[in-house]
């Protein structure tokens, strides 16, 4: 399949694995443009160039299928994701200096108290527990906030059957959570 | 607790701040009438941060799987020593090592092969088409035999041929149209009409023309055609040595033609 705007866009949108590889080859096209703009901004460093256009990418892939991102005439997919990869820098750039600007001792207070959620964390262990249907129907429903009717075409069964796709999966992700809050 | 699925809906909306205010408001309701409905709402709240925090992972993780790693990357990366297949110059050295094999075996085979088969491989390695430097000189007759040289070259032997029988004896480049015939007739594997033209050319040398072929080429390709034209080498080996030999006698010994029959006698021998 030739790595159009219109085709990447289409693959993105498909669940199936396979579609996301193919989408994901695609983007990385931009990888030149991308790193060419980073550098400009001279973001010298090899590793947090390609670090910085990997998270773009998961950025645009994520916008896409919240429909945040709409291909219009005008709208090249290497520059929309470019763009997000210059706003990414700076906004990191932005961040390490204000790090930079704080005493010692405080700068380890923020870095070691950030992301620190018992609940989270417990949360996070038990959807990697969860088999992978049941992850994705509960990614699918509370982060991609998608259509379930769309979504049950696209996956070949009935909004009903969809529907209880998500109570059973919630039931058993509450059952991995039992014996571990207790 | 059971809770219906409009409300996990209208609890999701909540959380993501989505809803309207008449959602909010029946929500808040609900609450006061199910205080558990709280929980929902935590592990609501949770859900919606920690699934896209994986599906961002998973992405990622994705992204990274599809990766090859650039050409900076190979450099600084430390040798592996989980197996000795991911160092590069071990692929180099196993690379050079299967090459000389190859040669090897090449040699090998070729030593072991019978007399007619390296003959054969010898005589395909040194037939050396005739220089144009003798066709190039501007008459009329001239341009049919650059014609002529041209087709041959160009590995249309039939038109070349045809060209060729325009020359009659008495032209002034008999001799180098029947130089480049025999050539032609060589190519087409005639070989016994490649002789016989070679012979005749052979048999004026010592009258002396002007326009005279390369004789070392033509002692050479002749050579080459017996050796085709031979059907059984080890019968005719004495026969094919003298040819060689005679040969021998009358070349310029710095030239390639004389180091390839020296060649050859050593094969023969």
């Amino acid at each position: 399949m030739e790595c159009t705007d219109e085709n990447i866009i289409s693959l993105i949108q498909q669940l199936d694995r396979r579609s996301e590889y193919q989408g994901i080859g695609c983007l990385k096209k931009c990888e030149h443009k991308t790193y060419g703009v980073l550098l400009k901004m001279s973001l010298q460093d090899v590793d947090e160039r390609k670090s910085i256009f990997y998270h773009s990418m998961a950025e645009f892939i994520i916008q896409v299928r919240r429909k945040k991102f709409v291909l219009t005439g005008e709208a090249k997919i290497c520059t929309y994701l470019t763009e997000i990869a210059r706003r990414k820098w700076l906004n990191n750039s932005k961040k390490n200096n204000k790090l930079d600007s704080l005493p010692e001792n405080l700068k380890e207070t923020i870095t070691t108290t950030e992301g620190e959620n018992n609940s989270g964390e417990q949360i996070k262990k038990a959807l990697q527990q969860l088999d992978e249907k049941d992850r994705d129907i509960l990614v699918m429903f509370y982060f991609y906030d998608m259509d379930l009717e769309e979504y049950s075409k696209q996956i070949g069964i009935s909004y009903d059957a969809t529907k209880k796709r998500i109570s059973r999966a919630r039931t058993r992700l509450k059952n991995i959570l039992k014996p571990i809050q207790h | 607790m059971k809770v219906s699925f409009e409300i996990l809906e209208l609890i999701k909306r909540y959380v993501k701040g989505e809803g309207s205010d008449e959602e909010r408001r029946t929500l808040e309701q609900l609450l006061v009438e199910q205080p558990e409905l709280q929980e929902e709402i935590d592990l609501a709240k949770m859900l919606v941060k920690e699934t896209e925090e994986l599906e961002r992972q998973r992405i990622l993780d994705m992204i990274e799987s599809t990766d090859s790693p650039s050409e900076e990357e190979v450099e600084i990366a430390p040798p592996s020593s989980t197996s000795i297949f991911s160092n590069k110059k071990i692929w180099w050295i196993l690379i050079g090592f299967l090459i000389a094999l190859i040669a090897l075996l090449g040699w090998w085979k070729m030593k072991s092969a019978p007399l007619e088969k390296k003959v054969y491989a010898f005589q395909q390695n040194t037939y050396i088409i005739p220089s144009n430097e003798n066709f190039l000189r501007g008459s009329t007759s001239m341009t049919t035999l650059d014609e002529a040289y041209r087709e041959y070259v160009l590995k249309d032997y039939k038109k070349s041929l045809s060209l060729l029988q325009l020359f009659s004896d008495q032209d002034s480049l008999y001799l180098q149209s029947l130089y480049l015939k025999g050539h032609n007739f060589y190519l087409t594997q005639n070989y016994r009409k490649s002789i016989e033209v070679f012979d005749e050319i052979l048999s004026k040398k010592e009258l002396g023309n002007y326009y005279a072929p390369d004789w070392d080429n033509i002692g050479w390709t002749r050579i080459l055609a017996k050796l085709s034209e031979e059907e059984n080498f080890e019968n005719n080996k004495t026969a094919l040595k003298k040819e060689v030999s005679d040969f021998l006698k009358v070349a310029n010994p710095t030239d390639v033609y004389f180091q390839n029959a020296k060649q050859l006698e050593g094969l023969l021998d």
